[in-house]
């Protein structure tokens, strides 16, 4: 995962603003499907976490 | 032949709005007589046929679709309470289940980037490219408020028009759209794929935190998408804390039906024959199927990456129900599942791709919205 946060920092997929053209879109493709998946990844571990805190929780009230 | 005279001179003034008189009621019977998300498309189809009757003044300043359209869609009020009623409904138990399903919302968002570079190649600027591109979120409100605050509304209205009605529009034709598109890609062997289900109960701790936590991580991804997942998630808190029961039931039914009619009648003040004939209505129509196919493609492909090297299989159909067009495309996927074994049920699994594809919809608008609201058109 730190190496994807780390493309996304580098550049590399970062679209020309003044001359957009469909080399750009693609590199908004990738950006944005990486984007994606980094959000979502951390989405799932979320509630992951929040599931088993839950689960403890209600093993220590009972 | 006076009368002729007169009728020709009629027909020559007016066949455009004459064309917009049939697109509206055409709209009005797939609403009412094919059932094609009727609470939408019926006071769009009624509110086309209304602007382009002749000396209809209903767009000029003042009146009530003028009106309408500033005090709801220009501000993206209109779709951004509705997405509270939206979120009121949503019941995430599915995803917070098994949040793996999430993956699949992530991916079926595959269309979105793909119809914009579709629609870069095709010559559109970068803004009304992102615009069209958004149709692959197969979110109504989403759809209007990227196109509405990339500044398509005031400077390529009947763009909008033609964005608003094709991501209604393929929304209800979700049914139609991706089972062909699901069967061309899956074999028979991966249909018949059997997944499991064991309910679990998830805790009011759990679906509280959840879209509190949501709120807050997707606001630090994309900034952009933060009124839209905002109002998302205050809807679901409002359904999901169990003190504001009314709260719920009001936002899910009052509050939903009432901005809906709204909404649905102020889309039409862009769609004037002027402004929405033109050829680019059909480009975005074509665009906007090529969202929803590449959505379904995305979906299932990735499903199938997983099945590489997952050891339990899943039957790929789930990863077309992560487009967010709730609940048709769960629907869908569970139909095509029973079709071909009866004694499979996917629903549950595809309610949860289905839910999440609605999170990941909105992450996607909100990074739409940050790349391309710096760029200069």
């Amino acid at each position: 995962m730190h190496g994807l946060t780390n493309i996304l920092k580098s550049g590399i997929l970062t679209p020309n603003t003044d001359n957009f053209q469909f080399i750009d879109s693609l590199k908004v493709m990738a950006r944005g499907m990486l984007s994606i998946f980094i959000v979502t990844a951390i989405l799932i571990l979320l509630v992951v976490v929040l599931n088993k805190y839950s689960k403890k929780k209600n093993g220590e009230d009972k | 032949m006076e009368i002729l005279n007169v009728a020709w001179e009629f027909i020559q003034a007016n066949w455009m709005n004459a064309i917009m008189w049939i697109i509206g009621g055409i709209l009005i019977y797939l609403a009412i007589k094919k059932d094609m998300e009727p609470t939408l498309l019926l006071p769009i189809g009624f509110g086309a046929i209304l602007v382009n009757l002749p000396g209809s003044t209903l767009t000029e300043p003042g009146q009530i679709i003028e009106l309408l359209y500033k005090s709801g869609i220009e501000n993206e009020f209109f779709p951004l309470v509705l997405f509270i009623g939206i979120g009121a409904m949503i019941d995430f138990g599915p995803v917070l289940t098994n949040p793996k399903l999430m993956l699949f919302g992530a991916a079926a968002q595959f269309g979105i980037f793909f119809t914009l570079s579709m629609a870069t190649l095709v010559g559109f600027l970068p803004k009304e490219a992102a615009s069209i591109a958004i149709i692959g979120a197969a979110d109504g409100p989403t759809s209007i408020v990227v196109a509405n605050a990339l500044g398509i509304s005031t400077n390529n209205p009947g763009l909008f028009g033609a964005i608003v009605v094709a991501a209604y529009s393929y929304m209800a034709l979700v049914p139609i759209v991706q089972r062909p598109v699901i069967k061309l890609i899956t074999t028979k062997k991966e249909r018949l794929i059997r997944m499991e289900y064991k309910q679990q109960d998830v805790s009011k701790f759990t679906r509280i935190l959840f879209p509190i936590v949501i709120t807050a991580v997707v606001g630090f991804v994309a900034p952009g998408g933060l009124p839209l997942i905002g109002c998302l998630m205050f809807g679901n808190l409002i359904r999901e804390c169990g003190v504001l029961n009314s709260l719920s039931e009001t936002a899910q039914k009052v509050l939903a039906n009432l901005i809906t009619i709204f909404l649905g009648l102020s889309i039409s003040y862009t769609m004037k024959a002027a402004s929405f004939l033109q050829t680019q209505t059909l480009i975005v129509l074509g665009l906007g199927l090529i969202a929803f196919v590449f959505d379904t493609v995305g979906g299932v492909f990735f499903a199938k990456l997983i099945n590489i090297f997952a050891k339990k299989k899943i039957n790929p159909m789930i990863g077309a129900a992560g487009i967010s067009a709730f609940p048709m495309s769960a629907r869908v996927v569970h139909k095509m599942g029973q079709e071909e074994d009866n004694q499979n049920f996917l629903l549950m699994h595809s309610i949860g791709a289905n839910v999440s594809g609605q999170i990941a919809s909105v992450v996607a608008g909100g990074l739409i919205l940050s790349i391309f609201t710096s760029f200069p058109n």
